[in-house]
């Protein structure tokens, strides 16, 4: 009795195991982009559409070449794990391209550079990297943020976050003086919190460029994204959707319509 | 199969992330769990006591509590203990420890609750009544006759809540760590996040294992111990010498 009840198990797990194989054969053909559902405005969900500048970008590269994409949300920890397993085909979410992460994967040709902005509340004495000398900080684990402050204001108490809306729950509550978000994001939480005071003290552009992550060794797919990249720089998609998610942060040169 | 192991098991990675794990994590672990679990071992004592207790206005609170705690996602009592206690109490918000521990033992203590309570229950009637028969006050008798024999029936159960504890632990994350209060998981997650391999958050796992699995073994121990009692050895003439300090009666 016992024998044949563990047999029907083990076969309806079999039979649950080969059902899931079988579904991801059949959709081989689609591209299966590795993002971020939190982290704007490079990438995010809203009404259930994953958007924000990168996956947009994304998208208008994938229809210039032709490839069909699928989006799935996951952890920026465990995200470059997943492209260089393969679970994910590309990785979209403001990826700095640092030589530490070029260990695991390969990156597309740089496509911006994260623009920070320095927010702090009212009455607090913050106004620049110089300014943030003993003071408690926040930044997202991981992020150009938190590489960034670590560089420029060693002295600052770093406070690590694990998500945007907990940093700025944080601010708001006067738990740390300040905080490195992305430039937009930044304004975009003074103008929503108008009872915080908050402010962007200082914008900040860094040099480390963002880039799509692939598998290791696939040239071929690095090679349509930058074919298509280069595309709709020159014909000035690029700015159009960078003017829709980061209208204020300034736009380098490299990606004006019309360069090649 | 390379790219397995490549990406759970990179000894260069595991390598670089250990001394942080011993040095800074597991301690930062230690702190959390061992804090909570001793808070919300006496908050949980009293929920059960109360639950239990023949009066309404003992009994609802308790159930209340319980219901809450037991039922919110643990991530969303923390960021509402964690910040919204920073905001009535701004002196406790430059640091995330206190409110943190505070809100794992809120937490803890529901479920420890509820362990106690199914302990106590399952001793007999006959107890409580034989205690009451003798002379005994009714907090006698749950004291000393009836709280000790359930305690011990659902040590494995306790020790199953402060494993979950421990695990549990790296969510007070959530209130924003200065690099040398970071915990286990997070220490591993940081450097996960920048090299993008996954082994330096499995050898935070491996440390989760060292704190764990001698726990689980050590309450094992303990267990029979008591329910076994010492052994008793009779002399050659038949005189039972260790009797009288035999230790415990068997339990059923």
């Amino acid at each position: 009795m016992k024998k044949s009840l563990a047999a029907v198990v083990g076969a309806v797990l079999l039979a649950v195991l080969a059902a899931c194989g079988g579904g991801e054969d059949a959709g081989a053909k689609t591209l299966r982009v590795g993002t971020l559902s939190d982290s704007k405005p490079n990438a995010y969900q809203e009404n259930g559409v994953f958007t924000g500048f990168d996956n947009e970008l994304l998208k208008a590269i994938a229809a210039h070449q032709n490839l069909k994409l699928e989006f799935v949300s996951t952890e920026f920890s465990a995200l470059l794990g997943q492209v260089a397993t393969g679970k994910f085909d590309i990785g979209s979410s403001g990826i700095s391209q640092t030589d530490e992460r070029r260990k695991t994967v390969d990156f597309s040709a740089p496509y911006n550079y994260q623009s920070l902005g320095i927010e702090t509340r009212e009455g607090v004495a913050i106004t620049d990297e110089n300014s943030l000398a003993g003071k408690r900080i926040g930044v997202v684990q991981g992020t150009v943020s938190d590489s960034w402050l670590t560089a420029n204001a060693p002295t600052a108490q770093a406070v690590k976050f694990p998500q945007d809306a907990a940093a700025l729950a944080a601010l708001k509550s006067g738990a740390i003086d300040g905080a490195i978000f992305d430039q937009a994001t930044a304004e975009d939480y003074a103008a929503k919190n108008p009872d915080a005071k908050l402010k962007v003290v200082k914008a900040i552009t860094t040099t480390i460029p963002h880039g799509f992550a692939v598998k290791k060794g696939n040239t071929e797919l690095a090679g349509k994204i930058n074919a298509g990249l280069k595309a709709v720089i020159a014909d000035g998609t690029w700015e159009r959707v960078h003017q829709r998610f980061e209208p204020n942060a300034p736009v380098p040169a490299e990606f004006k319509a019309g360069q090649k | 199969m390379d790219d397995f192991l490549n990406t759970f098991l990179n000894w260069e990675y595991i390598w670089e992330v250990f001394p942080d794990l011993l040095g800074t994590g597991l301690l930062n672990t230690l702190i959390l769990s061992v804090f909570s679990a001793l808070i919300g071992t006496v908050l949980g004592m009293l929920l059960a006591t109360m639950g239990l207790s023949s009066k309404a206005w003992l009994r609802w609170p308790a159930r209340v509590y319980t219901d809450i705690f037991r039922g919110l996602p643990a991530i969303l009592t923390i960021l509402v203990i964690g910040q919204g206690g920073g905001i009535l109490i701004p002196s406790l918000s430059r640091n995330p420890y206190p409110l943190g521990i505070l809100a794992l033992s809120l937490i803890a203590a529901a479920y420890i609750g509820e362990i106690f309570r199914a302990g106590i229950q399952s001793v007999e009637k006959g107890q409580m009544e034989a205690s009451r028969a003798l002379g005994m006050s009714y907090t006698k008798a749950m004291t000393l006759v009836v709280i000790p024999q359930g305690v011990r029936r659902v040590l494995p159960a306790l020790v199953n809540q402060f494993i979950a504890l421990v695990k549990d632990s790296s969510l007070v994350y959530f209130l924003g760590f200065l690099a040398e209060q970071r915990d286990l998981f997070r220490i591993g997650q940081d450097l996960a996040a920048n090299t993008g391999n996954l082994s330096p958050l499995v050898a935070a796992g491996a440390v989760y294992l060292v704190i764990t699995v001698p726990l689980t073994h050590l309450v094992n121990y303990i267990d029979k111990k008591l329910r076994t009692g010492r052994k008793v050895r009779v002399d050659d003439e038949g005189g039972e010498t260790e009797l009288l300090n035999a230790g415990k009666v068997p339990m059923s």
